[in-house]
């Protein structure tokens, strides 16, 4: 399929089909998509971007959804991009979180796209960043990203966003100690959600302890606030805590500072993901590759040797091959 | 380079018998496609909403209260109001025969009754849609 460039033109007139098309493109890597990236470029980076993140179970997608009608009631133009994870063996994936949407479902400020994480392990799918890029460039003025349920190392959600907030619900206490080099490092706010439920106390109180022991910010202090999502309570001031740590970001500095990291980062990630496919597309051309590999299967070659020989072809047939 | 069939899963109407959507969910997961499942009590409105906000390829619509020919025909109606034509409907739940002929009439692509293999569900979609012909 070749870049169509009337669906570009319905998309930038609000044209919900022309976006989820080109969504669906973007998100596949079909054939000529860096195209449509191109073409939305000049209309990107007005939204601001808020990660949801936390444990599975917690309430995010309740929490997201009240949070969207929140900015939606304060007539924000608003979309949510919801990742589920796929199957590690089929590559299928159920994707459940609309099933949380209420009534602002049909609200024509709104959008929603859910994302298999396809394989992808840091919380997000690969193409999560350009997506989140895409529903900016169709003019939404907030969007709210939720991760999959997160453990301990599913940052990317961070590097994607402007504001992280982290979910947790109390009674997960043991899990905060084991958490503390993982996602609650990232979080610019934390939200302790199911707030009615045993154990909130000692779950604050964690926190608190916790975040006592971040270098110190005399600029930025990191909230704590509980919230029971199921019936909005700690909606409005979660958005309240966004605004303010949109304040802080443009005011210090760190908001362009982080924008141009991210930018930095999309590239080296879209580099190293084609130099990887067009090695492997070259390697796997090489004369000896199944035999290495069937002698790595069995047992006769270790996967140590096995990769010094096809580096030593690299070096010689592809890169030199090349420079030529 | 990944593309996936999507498929709708929804339930219309107002009963809240989901099991069998899930069924059908489930089977299409474990067929490598990636299912949006909207749950209970959706109005024609939101089901065609999400199928254009997911782009999917075919919207499944279980549904077991009896109100099958109402509610089909205002989801064919919306598509074809939205001039959407390369979205399959298909169908599954209690339904009599002389209306699945109805249905197809309309434009539902197929109905699957009771007791029919997830996996016939699952072939005639991967056969039927626009990507897998593509």
């Amino acid at each position: 399929m070749s870049f169509d460039a009337s669906l570009v033109g319905r998309f930038l007139k609000g044209d919900k089909r022309a976006c989820a098309r080109i969504i669906s493109i973007i998100e596949d890597r079909r054939r000529g998509y860096e195209e449509y990236m191109e073409a939305l470029q000049p209309h990107v980076g007005s939204a601001y971007i808020v990660g949801i993140t936390g444990p599975p179970g917690v309430g995010k997608s309740t929490l997201i959804n009240r949070l969207a009608a929140e900015y939606l009631h304060a007539g924000c133009s608003t979309g949510v991009i919801a990742v589920d994870p796929s199957s590690p063996f089929t590559g299928g994936a159920v994707l459940g979180d609309r099933i949380r949407i209420g009534e602002i479902a049909l609200d024509p400020k709104f959008y929603f796209r859910s994302l298999s994480s396809r394989g992808s392990l840091g919380g997000l799918s690969e193409a999560a960043v350009d997506v989140i890029r895409v529903m900016d460039a169709f003019k939404k003025e907030i969007i709210l990203v939720e991760t999959v349920g997160t453990g301990q190392n599913e940052v990317d959600v961070m590097r994607a966003c402007d504001t992280t907030v982290v979910v947790t619900m109390p009674g997960t206490g043991d899990d905060i100690q084991a958490q503390k080099a993982g996602i609650l490092e990232i979080g610019n706010i934390f939200v302790i959600n199911k707030a009615d439920r045993d154990g909130c106390e000692r779950t604050l109180r964690e926190l608190q302890s916790m975040l006592m022991m971040n270098p110190l910010n005399d600029k930025y202090e990191t909230p704590i606030i509980l919230a029971k999502s199921n019936i909005g309570e700690g909606i409005a001031e979660i958005k309240a805590a966004v605004d303010k740590h949109r304040i802080y970001l443009e005011t210090s500095g760190w908001f362009s500072v982080n924008r141009a990291e991210r930018n930095a980062r999309a590239f080296k990630n879209i580099m190293n993901l084609k130099i990887i496919d067009e090695i492997n597309r070259r390697l796997s051309r090489a004369e000896n590759y199944e035999e290495i590999e069937s002698q790595v299967k069995n047992g006769a070659l270790s996967p140590h040797r096995a990769s010094v020989q096809l580096m030593e072809y690299i070096e010689k047939k592809i890169l030199h091959h090349s420079a030529e | 380079m990944s593309e996936k069939i999507k498929v709708l899963i929804a339930k219309p109407g107002l009963d809240g018998h989901d099991r069998g959507a899930k069924v059908v969910a489930r089977a299409f997961r474990d067929a490598g496609f990636e299912v949006i499942y909207t749950g209970l009590r959706q109005t024609p409105e939101q089901i065609v909403n999400a199928a254009i906000e997911e782009d999917v390829d075919a919207i499944g619509v279980s549904i077991l209260s009896g109100a099958h020919n109402h509610c089909f025909s205002e989801i064919m109606n919306l598509l074809k109001h939205n001039s959407i034509d390369d979205i399959m409907v298909f169908g599954g739940g209690i339904i009599p025969e002389d209306d699945v002929a109805y249905l197809k009439s309309i434009g539902v692509a197929e109905v699957f009754g009771p007791g029919t293999p997830t996996d016939d569900t699952v072939k005639f979609v991967k056969a039927n849609v626009r990507k897998g012909n593509e």
